[in-house]
């Protein structure tokens, strides 16, 4: 077997994720060298510039003549890759500059830190959204999770902060097990770590081996279903995303999850549901199951969430049922009168992206006005601060206005709550 | 001759309906302006319809535009636009000018209600409504606004809302009427059905009936399905029951929309077309009858009411049948005729009971007395209406009454003693209200003094219209008749029925004065020698009461049947679906008890089951 050498030309094609090593790397070095006194907000620019300019990266490397492939398939720039990662810069983006506001007063007290921790999480979800190999989509994933455990843990005085970033971390490693158990089993069969080469192998054996496969199958489903909080792997999510910081839960729940699903979507399209595998039992069963997932995810997730008060759990299940949408497109598979499944799943993605990271900015506003994350804090809402929902981002800096009206706030009726109280009384 | 403001008779509704918008976009800021815009906006409708009705003096071909496309369906087409014939302008005129006038009125009688500006833009709402229906183009048009108007008389006649039996009124104005329209709806569907190319135009439904293009039967039953949508509109027996429950209304309402405007609707209905009862003689007979019927009944449970408003009311239900008979008995003219007076002298005896009311603050005639001398010009007005409507000569009533006595004396001697009947329970009950109200002594110690200048500057341009209306058609001057292209119409004064006429107006003003100013013969005459018919009367022949056995209540059981079917099998499939739905999340969040190891467990349980169920099946060929 030919050794593999990353070539010096072949550089050029991961110019982006260069972009945010060295900004990663550049940030934390100023971090560490410049004194105490000096305040740590140009980690902030300084990484959104690094996330600005692998974004303009990113766009010149759309619609490449052919995929450009790294390593022996095991790195692959295509357009699937290059739109995914897009979401995850852009995703990014949004959550840095929502947390310009915040930080440092989100008892976060390594604001430096804080801010470039960013930068290697998403890397690691733009690794996933290209790998064609096992052990690439592995190290991705892992980079990725392991900074989000850091990243959850930042409000180091706060007890829920500390509580979720322990769960996820003890849960993500098991997740983490469970996938690499699923893979050993993968390699096992097949004799190789590439995707394409396993599903070439899956297709000659599978007869042999059904049950391997099988197994192999559904662990990765529970690892992979457990990186997109889909239900029944989704427990973890609502105790973590109410102790992360809320700029950290959104990027969760959005560039997280998201990435969760390029390598979901990689996997389930090149080994498991491929058409070179069309009309087995295998790719119906996996079809199948993740419709179930799917389904599970959606009843499950917006059920629970109609319980909630607190709105970072309320936000968490609402993931939860998302992710069942997200599934669908993966779940029914290409065929010669349905086709546009990855563009549904891309503009699905793109809308919850938007829709969540907005979400999420006003809950912070939100959040400081009513000096807590309960539903009642948005009661009124709509009296004192007209058209601040609609403008969420934008908002996100101009919010001590809005602290002078919090005694305003107590004395509107809770109209929301009251909505809330009724349908719930006529529920029952 | 040109038609230069007959083309542009589509702004005459239109600057009420920017009147409306306006209210209702910016009806709270506006405060005080809302009643100026108000009869600024109607005063260009008026002036607009005047200058049309001069135009219009020397023609009698119609103007038509219909190029608005509605619907098309195949190969028919629905064209929308608005028509001009010389009954049309006439109509415009009253209309506007009778809704100016009250506009003017109600700036005063509701000025400090809470609820002013939403009141006008009803009012402006509703002369949109009721203009867009005088110049429809064809039927459809017409329904569309005939729902229309039906809506702002329930909205006005509930506009205060907070009085109980104000909204019992409003929602028993809109159910009774609702049942008429039911039968115009049918008749507009029978007329689509059997028209030649399914055209629902007046000028083709003109042309089709007039040349026996239609079946006599079908006709009959277009016409009395037509006639019935009319008896609902303008109060005929059996469907008049609403009309004086909707004097609950503001008083302005009651004189705009409830004596001259709207429930004219169901005449005017009636005379535009005309041409389909003309090709159905019992359709025609059924016409007469009922509006005879009607004008007696409702004439002599006038006599007996105490409440000044429905004195009035069931008048204009009398009144009204007067217009019925006149069409059926053929004499289209005639009908119109008396729907241009009374408009005027109806319009200005409510106006003038508004004016009381607001002096006294009671609607009961029996506390009130001796206002002459207090409201004086109140007081001359009411009795200038009172007169016209009693049918003195030469007051406008007088020649109206006597075009339609005419008539029934010609065609139908029993019709001729039913009106003549009615018109003695006329004269009688308005003298019986004059004397009560406004001579003898005070019967409360309430201070009325006389209303300020809105109130009496209508009822001054009332009074005097209210005089001089009549004279457009006469035994001696037959111009109306020909205008409106009635040949038909006979021009000889009738003697006879002119002396019999004002005998029983003048037998009833007298009985009236005897009885209530006077006093010379009891008042408990009727009450005490035959106290069944006195309260019969009184009780309005108890129709209410028998509809509430026949109709209200069978209709209400059947809807507590669906009511309960509602609760326990449609809410309870809701509830279910919100139990099932509440029980999946209580479910669901039993395992998210904070515990990572229940975290772990449940992760590595829902993967084995996951497993099982979807691959076990396979290898245990169970699926």
């Amino acid at each position: 077997m030919e050794a593999l050498r990353l070539q010096l030309s072949d550089l050029q094609h991961l110019i982006p994720e260069l972009t945010l090593i060295v900004t990663a790397l550049l940030a934390a070095l100023l971090d560490l060298a410049l004194p105490r006194k000096v305040s740590r907000s140009f980690s902030a620019w300084l990484t959104l510039l690094g996330i600005v300019v692998a974004i303009c990266f990113t766009a010149l490397e759309l619609n490449p003549e052919e995929p450009i492939q790294l390593l022996a398939q095991s790195y692959r720039i295509d357009d699937f890759a290059s739109l995914l990662k897009l979401v995850i810069l852009v995703g990014t983006g949004l959550v840095v500059f929502m947390s310009l506001g915040s930080a440092a007063r989100d008892d976060i007290h390594h604001v430096g830190e804080y801010y470039y921790l960013f930068l290697p999480a998403a890397l690691g979800g733009m690794i996933m959204a290209s790998s064609g190999d096992l052990i690439t989509l592995y190290v991705g994933l892992e980079l990725l999770s392991i900074t989000s455990y850091v990243l959850v843990a930042m409000k180091k005085k706060s007890t829920e902060s500390n509580e979720g970033a322990f769960k996820y971390i003890v849960l993500g490693g098991i997740s983490s097990a469970i996938i690499l158990y699923g893979m050993s089993f993968l390699y096992g069969i097949s004799g190789s770590t590439n995707l394409l080469a396993i599903n070439s192998a899956l297709a000659g054996s599978i007869d042999d081996v059904k049950g391997l496969v099988y197994l192999a199958f559904f662990l990765l489903l529970a690892g992979f279903g457990f990186k997109i909080a889909a239900a029944p792997f989704h427990t973890w999510a609502p105790d973590v995303y109410q102790g992360a910081p809320t700029p950290v839960t959104a990027f969760l729940a959005v560039v997280s999850k998201g990435a969760g699903f390029a390598i979901l979507f990689r996997v389930m399209y090149w080994v498991f549901g491929s058409l070179t595998l069309m009309g087995t039992d295998l790719q119906k069963d996996a079809l199948l199951s993740l419709s179930v997932l799917a389904a599970i995810s959606m009843i499950a997730g917006n059920a629970m969430a109609l319980r909630q008060h607190n709105v970072k759990r309320l936000l968490a299940y609402s993931g939860i049922a998302n992710a069942g949408y997200l599934l669908v497109p993966i779940a029914t598979h290409f065929s010669l009168v349905h086709y546009a499944n990855y563009s549904e799943f891309l503009f699905y993605l793109i809308a919850y992206l938007f829709m969540n990271i907005g979400a999420f900015a006003v809950l912070m506003i939100v959040q400081r006005s009513s000096g807590n994350e309960e539903l009642r804090g948005f009661a009124g809402l709509y009296y004192r601060a007209r058209g601040r929902p609609q403008r969420p981002c934008c908002s996100s800096f101009r919010w001590p206005a809005s602290r002078s009206r919090r005694d305003f706030s107590e004395s509107c009726s809770s109209s929301w709550a009251r909505c809330r109280r009724n349908s719930i009384g006529s529920a029952r | 001759m040109a038609n230069d403001f007959t083309s542009y008779a589509w702004l005459v509704p239109l600057f009420p309906l920017l009147a409306f918008l306006v209210l209702i976009a910016a009806g709270r800021q506006l405060r005080e302006a809302g009643a100026y815009i108000s009869i600024v906006a109607m005063l260009a409708s008026f002036v607009l319809a005047l200058l049309i009705f001069f135009e219009r003096l020397g023609h009698t071909t119609d103007y038509t535009w219909n190029q608005l496309k509605w619907l098309t369906i195949g190969d028919f087409q629905l064209n929308m636009g608005f028509e001009v014939t010389n009954l049309n302008a006439l109509m415009l005129v009253i209309v506007t000018l009778v809704s100016l006038l009250v506009n003017i009125y109600s700036k005063g009688y509701m000025h400090g209600d809470e609820r002013v500006n939403v009141f006008f833009s009803y009012i402006q709402l509703f002369s949109f409504a009721m203009l867009g229906l005088v110049i429809s183009v064809n039927v459809l048009e017409l329904y569309i606004f005939w729902e229309l108007v039906g809506v702002c008389s329930f909205l006005l006649v509930g506009f205060w809302y907070f009085k109980p039996e104000a909204r019992a009124a409003a929602k028993k104005a809109f159910i009774v009427t609702r049942v008429g329209d039911v039968g115009l709806f049918l008749g507009m569907l029978l007329l689509f059905w059997y028209m030649p190319g399914h055209s629902l135009d007046f000028s083709a439904i003109h042309n089709a009936f007039s040349q026996g293009k239609i079946d006599p039967s079908i006709a009959t039953w277009i016409a009395i399905l037509v006639f019935v949508g009319a008896m609902g509109k303008s109060g005929q027996f059996p469907l008049h029951t609403w009309l004086p429950d909707a004097m609950e209304g503001p008083t302005p309402i009651s004189a705009l929309i409830h004596a001259a405007t709207m429930v004219a609707a169901g005449v005017y209905l009636v005379a535009r077309t005309m041409d389909i009862f003309q090709a159905s003689p019992d359709a025609m007979l059924v016409v007469a009858y009922v509006g005879g019927f009607t004008a007696i009944f409702a004439a002599t449970i006038g006599t007996a009411q105490n409440d000044i408003k429905r004195v009035l009311a069931y008048s204009t239900v009398s009144q009204l049948g007067y217009m019925m008979m006149a069409l059926g008995l053929g004499a289209a003219t005639a009908g119109i005729f008396h729907l241009f007076t009374h408009a005027f002298f109806k319009a200005l005896l409510f106006l003038g009971a508004g004016s009381v009311i607001h002096a006294v603050h009671t609607q009961d005639i029996r506390e009130m007395g001796g206002l002459a001398g207090k409201m004086k010009i109140t007081a001359w007005t009411f009795a200038i209406g009172a007169l016209a409507l009693s049918g003195i000569v030469p007051l406008s009533g007088f020649w109206s009454k006597d075009a339609i006595l005419s008539a029934a004396f010609e065609h139908n001697q029993l019709l001729f003693w039913v009106g003549l009947i009615a018109a003695f329970f006329t004269a009688f009950y308005m003298a019986r209200l004059f004397f009560l109200v406004f001579a003898g002594k005070p019967r409360s110690d309430a201070h009325a003094h006389e209303s300020p200048a809105p109130f009496t500057f209508p009822l001054v341009v009332l009074a005097v219209l209210a005089v001089i209306a009549g004279f457009v058609f006469t035994p001696f001057n037959g111009w109306l008749g020909h205008w409106l292209g009635d040949h038909a119409e006979a021009e000889t004064a009738n003697w006879t029925v002119m002396i019999l006429s004002t005998l029983a107006g003048l037998l009833g003003i007298g009985l009236g004065y005897v009885m209530y100013g006077k006093n010379s013969v009891s008042r408990d005459i009727v009450a005490g020698n035959a106290p069944w018919l006195y309260t019969l009367v009184y009780r309005k022949y108890y129709i209410d009461e028998l509809y509430d056995v026949v109709f209200v209540r069978g209709l209400r059981l059947i809807g507590k049947a669906f009511e309960l079917f509602d609760i326990y099998i449609v809410d309870g499939i809701v509830r279910l679906c919100s139990a099932a739905v509440v029980g999946i999340g209580r479910l669901g969040l039993r395992l998210q008890n904070g515990q990572v190891q229940t975290y772990g467990l449940a992760t590595l349980l829902g993967l084995l089951i996951l497993a099982l169920a979807l691959a076990g099946r396979r290898f245990f060929h169970l699926g």
